[in-house]
């Protein structure tokens, strides 16, 4: 059996979702065109654990993948494993979050008055009714 | 530009990062939503909006 060691990863999952979400419109191999991929099986390996996805990889495959590149640069950085890098980032640009990310921000502080309000067992109940888990 | 101390997504430790508390808020919609990075719809909108107050409401 082939090794998946990086299958559990959330860019790994993110990647699966994203494939079939697009493939009414994009295959899978149009994608791993438009990001450059040479071999077209290196976006099913990444997709199903098998390799990582390269760094600089992230900004051609998110705008094949119509997906905000922080969103997949962060997951890269999770999946890469390197402390040492995802810290160097958060020192040198802060914590890295998406343009949705920034919108639910401001979406917060506007709604709160921009009182700052915790994150309470009340709050979450809400959004966890509306989004899912 | 779109929010105080945030530069086309990245937060700069040198002017405003957002708090402890957004970060939270920011950390649970990542799980909740399985790092889908949903966007905010009306819908959407409207829950975070009634998160909020519950929120607001414990605190009073």
């Amino acid at each position: 059996m082939a090794k998946r060691p990086h299958s559990e990863t959330g860019l790994a999952k993110f990647l699966t979702r994203r494939v079939l979400e697009l493939r009414p419109t994009k295959s899978q191999i149009r994608i791993a065109t438009e990001a450059g991929f040479v071999n077209p099986n290196m976006l099913a390996m990444i997709k199903n654990g098998a390799t990582k996805l390269p760094l600089d990889r992230v900004s051609w495959l998110a705008k094949a993948l119509e997906s905000d590149p922080k969103l997949l640069f962060k997951l890269a950085l999770e999946q890469a494993g390197d402390e040492t890098t995802a810290r160097a980032v958060a020192e040198i640009f802060g914590t890295v979050v998406t343009r949705n990310e920034v919108a639910w921000l401001e979406e917060i502080r506007d709604a709160s008055g921009h009182s700052d309000p915790s994150l309470t067992a009340r709050s979450r109940i809400a959004l966890r009714g509306l989004l899912g888990k | 530009m779109s929010a105080e101390g945030t530069i086309q997504g990245f937060t700069l430790p040198s002017t405003r990062p957002f708090t402890e508390n957004e970060r939270a808020w920011i950390g649970f919609l990542r799980q909740v939503s399985g790092n889908s990075d949903p966007g905010p719809t009306l819908q959407l909108v409207q829950a975070l909006r009634q998160a909020v107050l519950e929120a607001e409401r414990s605190r009073e």
